[in-house]
């Protein structure tokens, strides 16, 4: 006979009883590891929801820039520089400046990273006869899209193309022809045309634009440069999609001049600007929507932390006190027994140590149950599936290890009044209540 | 003169009432009981008999006199000193059996191993069983067993260490007559084969080696 076997007998003995403390304490428990790990669990939620959200809200600023960027580019182009010198009535009245500047200038745009312009397009636009056809034509050329440093993201792998060029670059051979000389001589995108004498195909007829541009003859830009005569110049960089605000212009302006000096800057359509602050708009509300959600996750955060810091020790109160109230009533029901074990011989210490010793016992076996049931819990309710292999990291070693050796010493300490008192009973005056 | 199995000089007890006045128990009590004899305290309802049992076992103190058992002084020890004297030293019979209702016939005779331990004890419990008569209840639980059966595993119980002397208090007092006359005949068995017996009861047809008569007060000893 030990005392082990004293408290296993009694307990098998009054099962309830026993089972009342160990649920109490796998309740309190599985609220502790439940509460703890599903806080986690559903912190993990929200960032990925948010993380999902930016994603897609990034994609779809990414489409609509595309969109806008397309739409701009039929619209024309934002800003134009030209020769400082370059009188603007004769722009107008020529349709392209006459004033050439070194092709270089783009290139030096480029490099010094122009804070306000994302895209330049050097080109090179005369007017001149085709001698095959017998018509004037405004001859343009253009290497196509020059890189802007700070603007990698634009660019294609090779770091120097573009991966989503405004206008692609003309193959050497290619000919871009203007709306209304198309219909004039019945040209087609893969029909071969002679110009100079060089054979070219038609590579893109351009939308009718109801300006010079329906006369205009795209090639790349070294054959412009050589047929005008005009080796190593351009006479206009087009700015497209400047960064743009309502006031970009004077902005863009000191921008560009502190980079070239003797250059003026033209503004384009102002149907341009008015897209792009829509755009701004638009990417504006994404943001607030997306702080709103991440503010709403919060909310709902600190509302579930409060509910489990009022739950949590709530369910361990009530768990102890009834461990309390339990051990108590153990200790009543048996005072006949603690007398006669007394009068047997066993002293206080052993009848202490057999209430402390079945308490431990509740709150080891109720922690271990209320470890699993926790687990369980978040498995269900967690919204991350145990088979998820960010399931399990949620589930805090250091909590449950606390957990488990927490739960029996607080069961100890409710137990230790009723305990004591039990081992206070005098057997003189037990014994003769009893007989 | 050789030391006697409990001896008493001069032994009163008076219980303070806490809300009666207070009840002298035991007045200037003596006695000796030698080993192997048979001593019944004989008395009616409220002479003191439990009072003097409790006090010879050592669970309850005397306000005047000496207790000795087997030459040790009771007041000498400390309240766990006395536990483990008692444990070695007396077994208990009790009018209401005071069995552990949830451990089987043979582990509650094997209770006093919780105080103190020892080789060969189950073998002794389960010899001390069939010689009481109850080979075939030795797993039952005491709810499952007659009063007549309950109070000898309870016998038992007390013989586990072979105790050099029983106190037993009102042993019959809940058997009918047959089973009282067996645990009796355990008793008086026990006395003969050399442990002391010190029996309360208020029957007046116990026959004993000594029969100590208590009233209010007096006290009468025959010597048979
Ligand atoms: N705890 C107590 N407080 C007050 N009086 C008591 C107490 N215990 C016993 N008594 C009184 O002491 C007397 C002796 O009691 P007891 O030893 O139980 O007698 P018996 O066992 O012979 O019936 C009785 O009058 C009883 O009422
Ligand atoms: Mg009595």
């Amino acid at each position: 006979m030990t005392i082990w076997r004293l408290i296993t007998e009694e307990i098998r003995f009054r099962r309830l009883g026993f089972a009342s403390g160990v649920l109490s304490i796998l309740v309190a428990t599985g609220c502790l590891i439940a509460a703890m790990t599903l806080l986690r669990t559903h912190d993990t939620r929200a960032e990925r929801m948010l993380a999902e959200r930016e994603r897609a809200t990034r994609e779809e600023m990414e489409r609509l820039e595309d969109d806008y960027r397309r739409i701009m580019r039929d619209l024309g182009h934002n800003v134009l520089v030209i020769h400082q010198d370059q009188d603007l009535s004769e722009l107008q009245a020529l349709g392209h400046p006459r004033l050439t500047m070194p092709e270089a200038y783009a290139h030096r745009l480029g490099l010094h990273g122009s804070k306000t312009l994302n895209h330049l397009l050097p080109v090179l636009q005369h007017r001149a006869t085709w001698p095959e056809r017998g018509v004037e034509i405004l001859l343009s050329g253009t290497p196509g899209q020059i890189p802007v440093v700070g603007r990698e993201r634009f660019l294609a792998a090779d770091g120097m193309t573009y991966r989503n060029p405004i206008i692609r670059a003309l193959p050497p051979g290619m000919v871009r022809i203007g709306h209304s000389l198309a219909r004039r001589f019945d040209l087609k995108p893969g029909d071969t045309t002679t110009l100079n004498g060089e054979d070219l195909r038609v590579e893109q007829v351009l939308p009718q634009e109801g300006s010079i541009a329906d006369i205009a003859v795209w090639v790349d830009l070294d054959r412009a440069q050589s047929w005008l005569g005009l080796e190593g110049k351009i006479n206009g960089i087009l700015g497209l999609e400047c960064i743009c605000r309502v006031d970009a212009l004077g902005v863009v302006d000191k921008d560009v001049r502190s980079i070239l000096p003797d250059v003026q800057v033209l503004e384009f359509s102002s149907r341009v600007t008015a897209r792009a602050l829509a755009r701004q708009r638009a990417g504006q509300a994404h943001a607030k929507a997306l702080e709103a959600e991440a503010a709403h996750q919060e909310t709902m955060r600190r509302e579930r932390r409060l509910f489990a810091a009022v739950l949590v020790p709530l369910a361990v109160a009530v768990a102890l006190i009834w461990i309390f109230m339990l051990t108590l009533g153990n200790v009543r029901e048996r005072r006949g027994e603690i007398g006669i074990l007394r009068a047997l011989g066993v002293g206080q210490g052993a009848i202490m140590m057999v209430f402390l010793l079945k308490a431990v016992l509740m709150g080891g076996i109720g922690a271990v149950l209320g470890l699993v049931a926790g687990i369980v819990v978040t498995g269900l309710w967690g919204g991350i599936p145990p088979d998820d292999p960010e399931f399990w990291p949620h589930i805090q070693p250091g909590l449950v290890m606390a957990a488990l050796l927490i739960a029996p010493a607080l069961c100890a300490l409710a137990a230790w009044l009723p305990a004591v008192r039990a081992a206070a009973e005098d057997p003189a005056v037990v014994l003769r209540d009893w007989s | 003169m050789n030391t006697a199995t409990v001896e008493l000089t001069g032994v009163s007890k008076t219980y303070q009432g806490s809300r009666s006045a207070a009840v002298a128990a035991l007045c200037d009590f003596s006695l000796r009981v030698e080993s192997g004899s048979f001593v019944v305290l004989q008395g009616p309802s409220g002479c003191g008999k439990t009072t003097l049992l409790l006090m010879v076992g050592g669970l309850l103190s005397p306000d005047q006199g000496m207790v000795r058992v087997r030459g040790q002084d009771l007041a000498a020890l400390s309240a766990e000193g006395r536990a483990a004297f008692r444990a070695r030293t007396i077994g208990f019979v009790f009018q209401q059996f005071h069995l552990i209702p949830y451990l089987t016939a043979l582990d509650n005779v094997l209770a006093p191993a919780l105080a103190v331990g020892g080789a060969g004890l189950r073998q002794r419990a389960e010899e001390s069983i069939t010689r009481l008569g109850l080979s075939d209840r030795r797993d039952h639980l005491p709810g499952e067993l007659s009063s007549g059966e309950r109070q000898r595993v309870a016998l038992a119980r007390a013989l586990l260490h072979q105790p050099a002397l029983i106190l037993a208090d009102e042993p019959t007092g809940n058997l009918d007559e047959e089973s009282a006359m067996a645990v009796l005949g355990h008793l008086r068995a026990y006395a003969r084969e050399g442990g002391a017996v010190l029996m309360a009861t208020h029957r007046t047809d116990v026959s004993a080696d000594v029969l100590v008569r208590l009233r209010s007060g007096a006290t009468v000893t025959d010597h048979e």
